[in-house]
């Protein structure tokens, strides 16, 4: 069994900050991640990314893609030991991770874990949502900006928010058209011949061949679900959300939480989150971890700190 | 498979140029079989990447009802891109990488397993 002192599971922007903290912090770390690439969710994304925090400050801006891959070198550039193409699927007791590669499935035995597994889009249904052509705004990045294809040219975009918002300047950024944009499911209707031919709502007609569903995002913190660590049904966060005490360790000691796995965070929050988490895993220096902690309390505004609040595991009362 | 020549598809499936990514690499032309005909992709490409290149927008159809299904997670996380894949059922064609030669089948429902195939 392989055995190190961090294991971080996902290398999106937290899982990386996270990674590259503990590793610089004396820990022998491995990250590991499903996709072929480091950068996560980073790696299908053009949008601009923002006020990054601390050693990331000078990257703050790149868009997502170009973010991953400067994230990549200094991944490259560090001790960090990066499984990809490699999925953790289950938590065991003592901290073993089951993993598994190129059909080859191994035990990862970690002194503390951070699970920085993201999020998935959230699906809602409405009438015709099951038709070729309906896709999750998550999909349509990922087919026009990895695999470089288009899944439609005249887009329908159902959802608000920042991620609807984000996909529909990405769908004309490609010089693709969003034919209309409505923001909730209640009177539309999809149909059309065995795929996307039209949407319905409000008494409106539009001729599309891609529907966008951009309803947000689910934390996706299965592994640390598994190993019991204590939650909460959010529903602003559209499913299970993990407790965690200051440093996002949860209710299972050693076992830290970060970036959307925890509930969604701008890209920022989640680099502080991993930051914090990494050094944390790796038993740094208490001025070092103080530190981070209190740039990562500098990210959060009004709204968020109630929700941290909420969801601030009481470590007295273990 | 050869090195020198693009995939060639409709043009304007495939998103050639762009203001941030720039224009699209290069890449070695793979022939593929979807249900019997032969289509092109790029290397490296997964296989509803060429299917949409290739304007091809049903890959299966549902167990119960039997309606058409498409990509829609596009992250191998929901069951709606399944095909056949050289004889194996269930594939995940949205996180299933090309290879030369490849037969990809729509897949009825759950499909049906024809027995070991190379």
């Amino acid at each position: 069994m392989k055995r190190v002192d961090v294991a971080v599971i996902g290398a999106g922007p937290a899982g990386i900050a996270a990674a590259l903290a503990a590793a610089g912090a004396g820990a022998a770390t491995t990250i590991i991640d499903e996709s072929a690439a480091v950068g996560g969710s980073l790696r299908w994304r053009i949008a601009s990314i923002a006020d990054l925090p601390g050693a990331f400050r000078d990257l703050s801006g790149l868009p997502g893609v170009q973010l991953a891959d400067a994230l990549a070198e200094r991944m490259n550039a560090s001790r960090v030991d990066i499984a990809t193409g490699a999925t953790a699927w289950g938590w065991f007791e003592e901290n073993i991770i089951g993993t598994v590669a190129a059909s080859e499935s191994y035990e990862l035995q970690a002194a503390s874990i951070v699970v920085a597994s993201g999020s998935t889009d959230v699906m809602t249904p409405f009438a015709g949502s099951t038709l070729p052509g309906v896709m999750t705004a998550r999909a349509v990045l990922i087919f026009l900006h990895q695999h470089r294809v288009f899944p439609g040219r005249r887009f329908a975009v159902i959802g608000s928010g920042r991620d609807a918002d984000e996909v529909a300047m990405s769908i004309e950024r490609a010089s693709a058209a969003v034919v209309c944009r409505v923001d909730g499911v209640d009177d539309v209707r999809v149909s059309g011949d065995r795929r996307v031919e039209r949407i319905e709502f409000s008494g409106e007609t539009h001729t599309v061949d891609c529907v966008v569903a951009a309803f947000g995002r689910q934390p996706d913190a299965e592994i640390a679900l598994q190993a019991l660590a204590e939650n909460m049904l959010l529903a602003d966060a559209g499913g299970f959300v993990p407790l965690r005490g200051p440093d996002c360790e949860t209710s299972v000691p050693r076992l830290y939480v970060v970036g959307d796995a925890a509930g969604n965070v701008r890209d920022a929050e989640a680099i502080a989150e991993g930051h914090l988490a990494g050094l944390a895993a790796a038993g740094a220096g208490a001025d070092q971890i103080q530190l981070a902690r209190d740039e990562l309390a500098g990210l959060h505004d009004a709204e968020r700190l109630a929700t941290v609040d909420r969801l601030s595991l009481k470590v007295e009362a273990r | 498979m050869a090195e020198s020549e693009t995939a060639v598809s409709p043009p304007d499936l495939r998103v050639k140029s762009h203001p941030v990514l720039g224009d699209l690499p290069l890449a070695p032309v793979v022939r593929i079989t979807v249900d019997g005909r032969e289509i092109e992709a790029r290397a490296g490409e997964v296989i509803a990447a060429a299917l949409f290149a290739n304007d091809i927008h049903i890959f299966r159809s549902s167990p119960h009802s039997g309606e058409p299904r498409g990509p829609f997670c596009g992250i191998g996380r929901c069951p709606d891109c399944m095909m056949t894949v050289d004889g194996v059922l269930n594939v995940q064609t949205c996180m299933t990488l090309v290879r030369d030669g490849m037969r990809v089948e729509s897949q009825q429902g759950l499909g049906v397993w024809k027995g070991a195939e190379e």
